[in-house]
């Protein structure tokens, strides 16, 4: 393949959040809330990440904190705060403190689907401002 | 660089140059006082370690028995809510059984104490 035809990065790091943002929903449906909590941040951190790299024109920093990656994109007030919930919820689900038990006992459907709510407005907002791939 | 001391005891007033924690420190600690008046506040990671960088969280393991009755997501809600939701500030919110039981036991909540700055 020539340089011409080998897709942009940010657009293979968009076809993975759209990816990631589906198997969210599937876990949502198959009833496995707290790996729906890691898919759904997982959705937003890439497509986040797409629009860093189209406005700097290198890689994100690396890092999970959506919400900071969001404001530093100058993004509306909600969907910052969109991003930093699904950081939250990450953390709290996938490097968990065990405080009140595991993620997969503590995590139920209203938390995912609010999760699902709010990888949806990030990558919505994203997708507004990404050029044709 | 502030005074560090073990988190087991209680440190002496924290001066820190990091930014995060100093907005910790100034701003945000007087809410948490109020909102939960806390047992215990403990800060950790890699910003009190000095070896953070600029997208690194600051870590904050809370202890208050305003936070028994909740999950553990409507706590981080709670937290959030009282301090105006800190996109760099990582709260580890517990009820003060949860702290006990969990110091004892190979967790987070044990390397914070071992590693951590204890501040209330």
């Amino acid at each position: 393949m020539s340089s011409e035809e080998t897709p942009p990065a940010w657009a293979a790091s968009v076809a993975q959040a759209e990816h990631d943002v589906q198997v969210a929903g599937e876990l949502r449906g198959m009833g496995y809330f707290d790996a729906c909590l890691v898919y759904s941040e997982q959705a937003a951190e890439k497509m986040t990440k797409a629009l860093w790299m189209v406005r700097h024109g290198h890689a994100a920093p690396r890092t999970h904190a959506v919400g900071r990656l969001l404001a530093a994109l100058e993004a509306p007030e909600t969907v910052v705060s969109a991003g930093h919930r699904l950081t939250r919820r990450y953390f709290a689900s996938r490097y968990p403190a065990m405080v009140s038990g595991p993620p997969c006992a503590t995590t139920d459907a209203q938390e995912a689907d609010a999760a699902l709510a709010d990888a949806e407005e990030v990558i919505a907002w994203v997708r507004t401002l990404l050029p044709a791939a | 660089m502030g005074t560090h001391a073990p988190a087991g005891s209680m440190s002496p007033p924290l001066q820190h140059q990091d930014p995060v924690i100093a907005e910790f420190m100034e701003r945000l600690l007087p809410k948490v006082r109020q909102a939960f008046r806390p047992q215990v506040v403990v800060l950790f990671g890699s910003r009190v370690h000095g070896n953070g960088d600029e997208w690194s969280d600051l870590d904050v393991l809370v202890v208050s028995d305003q936070f028994l009755g909740h999950g553990v997501y409507e706590r981080m809600w709670r937290f959030d809510a009282a301090t105006d939701r800190p996109l760099d500030v990582h709260p580890l919110c517990v009820t003060p059984d949860e702290f006990r039981a969990q110091a004892e036991q190979p967790t987070i909540i044990q390397e914070a104490l071992r590693t951590g700055i204890r501040i209330i």
